[in-house]
C-alpha cells in the first residue's frame, strides 16, 4: 500500500529528497574528509616529524639530555639536531631584506619523508662551505639567484641550492617567511643566536625496528630531570596543527546542523504538500475503516522509504564534495589527502539523515488526525491544509527539539555544545519567523498598489498556503550565516589592517642586545623612527612555585592547560604602567618603589586562571636562578592594540642582573621605501636583531584567514543551497495553480511580459524579504562575535549589508522565473478547458 | 464580425492524432447571436478557444472583425483578445488573489485605462454586486462568481463575447439569473455573442443555432 501511495505524485517527493541529500551530503563530505585527512596525518605522522620521536627545548641542550638521548646509541639509534627561529636575511648591498625561518641542522635530517632540493644532491654537500638552501619566495623578495649571497646574522652565505618539499614543514599558511637551510656551526659562526632569539632546539631520533618508540619516548621522558625538555614520539606530531584541524572539523560537523535543519524544514514542506494533495486518499481510507493510527503508519512508512533513498543521494553528493574540499582548504593542510569511501562517515551519514528526515515529518504527518471522512463531501476545504490538534502539536515540538538537541549532541561530541548550538538555530529561526511574518504583514498592510504586475506578484506572496514565510525563513538562516562570516571577517581584517591608526607602529623588533639600545635608539631618530617607538626589556622566565605550591608538582586537567602554565613566558620590567594597562586589582608602584622592591603585576585572565591574588607570592625560574616576587597588582589588558603586551610586569629592582635582549616597536617612514629603508639600516648595522614588518604579518594573517572563511562560506553555501531547495519546492508546489492563472491573464490579453513581470517582482519581494531579514539577523551575529566575544568595535561595510539582499533578490528571481517560464509558456485553452 | 474557413484541430495524445475538428466553416456577422449546441465532446470548446486564439489550429483561418488570428504571435494573440474579446467560462476562473472588483478591472488594467477602478465598480453593481466588491472569490458563491466573470467580460466593452456553458456549474434558478442578466449586457452593448449551451431553451433566445457534431456542423438553423 505504501509503495502504491507513493507512485502516485512522486515528483512532488523530488524535492523531500534533495533536501535530505543536501544535508547528508554536506555532513558524509566534510566526515569522510576529516576522516582521510586524519587517517593521512597517521600514516605520515613520521614523515611529519621526520623522526620516530624528538625532544624540543628552548634552551641549548645540556650534556645531561645529550647523555640521556645517547642511551640507544649502541643499539642502532641516530640522532640529529636542529635549531628553529626567526631571523632576518638581506642583500649583501643591503637593499632588500625579508624576515625567514632559519632552520640550522647537523646530522642526518631527515629520518623519513623527503626533502626536494634542487639541484638533486645531498643536503650536507649543498650545506657545505657556508652554503644555505632556501625557498625561492626568499630569491624572489631579495632580486638574488643561486649561487650568489645572502646576508644571514653578521655574515654571508652563498645560495646552494633551492628548497621544494620539507617533510615536516606546518602548512605554509601558518609560517612566517621563507625557510632557510644552513649548517648548525654557520649559526653560531654568524652570531645568529642571541639572548634575546626565540630558538627552538630540536633533538631528533630515529630508532632501529627492533626498538618500541612508545617505551624509548617514556623511559627517555622519566630519564630527563630538565622539565624545560619536551619528549614526544611521532603519534604526537604537529599537537597545534592537529588541534586546530580538529577543532576546525567539529565545527564544520556541527556547521552541517544547519544545512540538515534547513533540509528537515523542507521535508516538513513537502510532506504537508503531499498530505494536502492526499486528503481524498486519507479521508477514503477512513471512510473504509482505517483508523488514524494505520494510515498514519502507511504514510511514516514512505518517510522512512524517502528518508533512506534521500540519505543515499546524499552520500553520492558527500562524495562529491569530499574531491572538491581540499582544493578549498588547500594550503591549511600538512598531508596529501585521497578521497577514499569512509564506511563509517557512510553510516552516521544515512542514520542522520533518516532521523531528521522522521522528526521533520512527525509534525505535517500528525494533520492526519484532523482530516474528518466527511471531508470527501466538501471538496473545496481540500484548498486548506489540515491541522493537528494543539497538545499534539507541542508533543511533536518537544520530540522535534529533543531530537535535534541529541543530533547536535551526537555530533559537536557534546550534550552541552549541541543544546547551544540548537538553541541558537532555533532562537535564529524565531527571529528570521517573526521577521518575515512582519515583513509579509507589512506587504498585506501597504495600500494595494495601483499596477496590476505589482498588485499580482505581491499578492502572490501573500494569499494563504503561499509559504512565503517558510522560503524566507530558510533563505534567511542560509543568508545570515554568510552574512556573519562576510562581517566577522571584514571586522577583523579592518581590525588588523585599515583601522590601525596612521601614528600606529608598524615595526616590531625583537633580539636588541642590551648594549644596542642607545645605538638603536640612534638609529631610529637617523631614520626618522624615533617619535612614538617604544622599548621594553624582555627576560624569558618560566613559573616555578605559584601561592605556596610547587608548579613542578601541580596536577593539570588537561595537557592544553598544563602547557598553558609550564610555558615559558616573556616578562618584563616597568616603571610605569604602559598604555592600554589598567590595575584592577592593587595598586601600580612608584618609581621608587621599583627600584627598592620585586614585586610583580599579573593580566587578569591569567591571575584568575592561577587563582592568584594580591600580596601572594610568586617565583619566577630564569635560566635556573629563582626569582621570588609579590603580586602587587592585577591589570586588564587591551590586546586589541598593536603592542607588545606582557603577562608579568615586574619591577626594576626584581629583574636585576636576569639575562635581557630589548624589544622595540617603531613607525617608519611612510610607504614601502620607507619600510626597507628602516629595515635595512637596522639590518646592516645589527643583524642580530629580527624586523617584524606589521604590513607583512598582516599579509599573512589576511591569507589564513582568508583560507579558514573560504571553508566556512563553502558550509554556509550548502545552506543557501538547502534554502533554493525549499524555494523550488514551493514553487512546485504551487505550479498548478499558477499555470491557470497564467491562462486566464493571458484569455483576458494579458502578454507574457506583464505575466513576467509579476513573476519577478514576486519573486524579488521574496528574496528582498529574505535577504534583508537574513542579513540583519547576520549582522546581529557578527556584533556579537565581535564586540562581545573580540573586543573589536563594529562595522559594517555599506556593501555587504546592501549586496547580501541584492543578491539575494537576484538569486530568488532567476530560480522563480526559471522555473517557471514553462507556465507562461503554456496555451491557455488546455488549461481553461476543464470541469 | 467573425469569419472561420475550413478550420481543422488535429491532437496527438500518446502518439496517436486525434482529430476533433474536421473543417468548419462559419460566418457570424456583427451583432448576431449565436447558440451552438451538441453532445459533449462534440468539440465546442476546442472551436470557442480557436475562435479566442488561445489554441492554434492545425490548418484553416479564423478572422476577427477583418483581422486573421493564424501566424499572430503570443502577445499579439493576447492584445488582440484585450481589445476584442470577452470571454465566459464554465468554471468562472476568476484569479484568487485578486477582489472581485480587481478581477473586473484587470482586462480594462491591462489596456492601461486610468479609470479602471470605477468602471469595474460600475459594472459590478449592474450586475447586482455593489456591495461585493472587496470580496476575494473564495468568499463568493458559485453565482456571485460567474456575475463577476460577466462583468469582467463585458467591462472593456468588447466587439465580440464569447460564453462557454456559462450556466454549466450553476443551478438552474442561478442560471437563469445569471442568463437573464448575459442578455441583458448583450442587449444593451449590442455585442456579437457565440454562446456554447446544453439549454434549449436559452438557444430558442438565439438569432441562430449552430449544431456540432463529431467536429462538424451538423445543422445551422436560423431562430424564426
Ligand atoms: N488536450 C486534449 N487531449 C486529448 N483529448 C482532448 C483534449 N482536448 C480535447 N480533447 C478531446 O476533444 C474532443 C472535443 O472536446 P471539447 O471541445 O471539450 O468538446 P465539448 O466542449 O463539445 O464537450 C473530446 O473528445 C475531448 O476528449
Ligand atoms: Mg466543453
Amino acid at each position: 500500500m505504501a509503495v502504491r501511495e507513493v507512485r502516485t505524485g512522486w515528483q512532488r517527493l523530488l524535492f523531500f529528497l534533495l533536501s535530505i541529500a543536501v544535508g547528508v551530503g554536506a555532513l558524509v563530505g566534510i566526515a569522510s574528509f576529516s576522516a582521510n585527512l586524519e587517517g593521512a596525518i597517521r600514516r605520515e605522522a613520521r614523515t611529519l616529524m621526520a623522526a620516530d620521536l624528538e625532544l624540543t627545548s628552548s634552551q641549548p641542550f645540556d650534556a645531561e639530555t645529550r647523555a640521556a638521548a645517547a642511551a640507544w646509541d649502541d643499539e642502532g639509534a641516530r640522532a640529529a639536531e636542529l635549531a628553529e627561529m626567526p631571523s632576518m636575511a638581506a642583500r649583501t648591498d643591503g637593499s632588500r631584506t625579508q624576515l625567514v625561518e632559519l632552520k640550522a641542522l647537523r646530522g642526518d635530517y631527515p629520518f623519513y619523508g623527503e626533502l626536494v632540493l634542487e639541484p638533486a644532491r645531498p643536503l650536507a654537500e649543498l650545506l657545505a662551505d657556508g652554503g644555505i638552501v632556501v625557498e625561492e619566495a626568499l630569491l624572489l623578495q631579495l632580486h638574488v639567484a643561486v649561487g650568489e649571497r645572502v646576508k644571514l646574522g653578521s655574515r654571508s652565505f652563498r645560495v646552494a641550492g633551492l628548497l621544494r618539499r620539507e617533510p615536516d614543514r606546518v602548512a605554509a599558511a601558518f609560517s612566517l617567511g621563507p625557510r632557510v637551510l644552513m649548517a648548525l656551526g654557520d649559526v653560531e659562526s654568524a652570531g645568529l643566536i642571541t639572548v634575546g632569539s626565540r630558538v627552538r632546539h630540536k633533538l631528533l631520533l630515529a630508532l632501529p625496528p627492533q626498538l618500541d618508540v612508545a617505551a624509548v619516548t617514556s623511559e627517555l621522558d622519566a630519564a630527563l630531570a630538565d622539565e624545560r625538555v619536551q619528549v614526544r614520539s611521532f603519534e604526537a606530531a604537529q599537537p597545534t596543527l592537529r588541534l586546530f584541524l580538529a577543532r576546525m572539523r567539529d565545527f564544520l560537523r556541527l556547521a552541517t546542523l544547519v544545512t540538515l535543519v534547513l533540509g528537515g524544514l523542507g521535508v516538513a514542506q513537502s510532506i504537508r504538500v503531499f498530505l494536502q494533495q492526499k486528503q481524498d486518499t486519507v479521508a477514503i481510507l477512513k471512510v473504509l475503516g482505517a483508523s488514524t493510527g494505520e494510515v498514519t503508519a502507511v504514510f511514516v512508512v514512505q518517510c522512512l522509504g524517502l528518508a533512506l533513498l534521500g540519505s543515499g543521494l546524499g552520500l553520492g553528493l558527500g562524495a562529491l564534495i569530499q574531491q572538491v574540499l581540499p582544493r578549498v582548504v588547500g594550503e591549511l593542510l600538512p598531508v596529501e589527502v585521497v578521497g577514499e569511501f569512509v564506511p563509517a562517515a557512510a553510516l552516521e551519514g544515512l542514520a542522520v539523515g533518516v532521523v531528521t528526515a522522521l522528526l521533520f515529518c512527525l509534525l505535517p504527518l500528525l494533520a492526519i488526525r484532523g482530516v474528518a471522512p466527511a471531508q470527501i463531501l466538501r471538496r473545496e476545504l481540500a484548498a486548506i491544509p489540515p491541522v493537528a490538534d494543539r497538545r499534539a502539536r507541542v508533543l511533536a515540538l518537544i520530540v522535534l527539539g529533543g531530537g535535534l538537541v541529541g543530533l547536535a549532541a551526537w555530533l559537536a561530541g557534546s550534550w552541552w555544545l549541541g543544546a547551544i548550538f540548537v538553541g541558537g538555530v532555533a532562537a535564529a529561526l524565531l527571529v528570521l519567523g517573526v521577521a518575515s511574518a512582519a515583513g509579509l504583514a507589512l506587504l498585506r498592510r501597504l495600500p494595494r498598489a495601483r499596477s496590476l504586475s505589482v498588485r499580482q506578484g505581491l499578492g502572490n506572496l501573500t494569499r494563504p498556503g503561499s509559504q512565503a514565510a517558510a522560503v524566507m525563513v530558510s533563505l534567511g538562516l542560509g543568508v545570515a550565516v554568510i552574512a556573519q562570516i562576510q562581517l566577522v571577517q571584514s571586522g577583523l581584517l579592518a581590525r588588523v589592517a585599515d583601522d590601525a591608526p596612521a601614528d600606529a607602529p608598524n615595526f616590531f623588533f625583537v633580539g636588541i642586545l642590551p648594549d644596542q639600545v642607545e645605538p638603536f635608539r640612534a638609529l631610529l631618530a637617523a631614520q626618522g623612527a624615533l617619535e612614538g617607538h617604544r622599548l621594553v626589556p624582555i627576560v624569558q622566565a618560566r613559573l616555578a612555585r605559584v601561592g605556596g605550591r610547587e608548579v613542578a608538582e601541580m596536577q593539570f586537567a588537561s595537557e592544553s592547560q598544563a602547557r598553558s602554565v609550564t610555558r615559558e613566558f616573556a616578562i618584563t620590567w616597568q616603571d610605569a604602567l604602559p598604555p592600554g594597562n589598567e590595575v584592577v586589582a592593587g595598586t601600580w608602584w612608584s618609581p621608587e618603589a621599583a627600584g627598592r622592591e620585586s614585586w610583580v603585576s599579573v593580566e587578569e585572565s591569567l591571575a584568575r586562571r592561577l587563582e592568584l591574588e594580591v600580596g601572594e607570592e610568586l617565583v619566577f625560574d630564569i635560566q635556573g636562578v629563582r626569582v621570588a616576587t609579590t603580586v602587587e597588582s592585577v591589570r586588564a589588558v587591551d590586546w586589541g592594540q598593536l603592542q607588545t603586551n606582557f603577562m608579568f610586569i615586574l619591577t626594576a629592582r626584581a629583574l636585576a642582573g636576569a639575562p635581557t635582549s630589548w624589544a622595540a616597536t617603531a613607525r617608519s617612514r611612510p610607504g614601502p621605501e620607507g619600510r626597507r629603508a628602516l629595515q635595512a639600516a637596522v639590518i646592516a648595522a645589527m643583524p642580530n636583531v629580527t624586523a617584524i614588518d606589521a604590513a607583512e604579518v598582516i599579509e599573512r594573517v589576511q591569507a589564513l584567514v582568508d583560507r579558514i572563511a573560504g571553508v566556512i562560506r563553502f558550509m554556509a553555501g550548502a545552506s543557501v543551497l538547502a534554502g533554493l531547495v525549499i524555494l523550488a519546492g514551493s514553487i512546485a508546489a504551487t505550479r498548478f495553480r499558477r499555470v491557470r492563472e497564467a491562462a486566464i491573464f493571458k484569455a483576458l490579453g494579458a502578454t507574457r511580459g506583464v505575466l513576467l513581470r509579476s513573476l519577478a517582482i514576486e519573486y524579488a519581494g521574496l528574496g528582498l524579504v529574505a535577504g534583508t531579514v537574513g542579513t540583519v539577523v547576520g549582522a546581529g551575529l557578527a556584533w556579537a562575535v565581535l564586540t562581545l566575544v573580540l573586543g573589536i568595535p563594529w562595522h559594517a561595510p555599506i556593501g555587504v549589508m546592501l549586496g547580501l539582499p541584492v543578491v539575494t533578490a537576484g538569486l530568488t528571481v532567476l530560480v522563480g522565473v526559471g522555473a517557471l517560464l514553462g507556465v507562461i509558456a503554456e496555451k491557455p485553452l488546455a488549461v481553461l478547458r476543464g470541469e | 464580425m467573425i469569419e472561420i474557413v475550413g478550420l481543422t484541430k488535429t491532437l496527438y495524445s500518446g502518439g496517436h492524432p486525434l482529430q476533433i475538428l474536421h473543417g468548419i466553416d462559419l460566418l457570424v456577422p456583427a451583432g448576431e447571436f449565436v447558440a451552438i449546441m451538441g453532445p459533449s465532446g462534440s468539440g465546442k470548446s476546442t472551436l470557442l478557444g480557436l475562435i479566442a486564439g488561445l489554441d492554434t489550429p492545425t490548418s484553416g483561418s479564423v478572422k476577427l472583425a477583418g483581422q486573421e488570428l493564424v501566424g499572430l504571435g503570443e502577445d499579439a494573440l493576447a492584445r488582440l483578445r484585450g481589445r476584442t474579446l470577452g470571454f465566459v467560462f464554465q468554471s468562472f476562473h476568476l484569479i484568487p488573489t485578486l477582489t472581485a472588483e480587481e478581477n473586473v478591472a484587470v482586462p480594462l488594467e491591462l489596456r492601461g485605462d486610468r479609470d479602471a477602478r470605477p468602471r469595474a465598480r460600475a459594472l459590478l453593481a449592474t450586475v447586482g454586486l455593489a456591495e461585493r466588491g472587496h470580496h476575494l472569490p473564495g468568499q463568493l458563491s458559485g453565482g456571485e462568481q460567474q456575475r463577476v466573470a460577466l462583468a469582467r467580460a463585458f467591462v472593456a466593452e468588447p466587439p465580440i463575447l464569447l460564453a462557454d456553458e456559462p450556466t454549466g456549474n450553476l443551478d438552474s434558478a442561478t442560471g437563469e439569473r445569471v442568463l437573464a442578466l448575459l442578455a441583458d449586457l448583450r442587449a444593451r452593448t449590442g455585442t456579437t455573442m457565440v454562446l456554447v449551451t446544453h439549454d434549449a431553451g436559452l438557444a430558442a433566445r438565439a438569432d441562430r443555432v449552430v449544431t456540432l457534431k463529431d467536429g462538424r456542423i451538423d445543422s445551422d438553423r436560423r431562430a424564426g
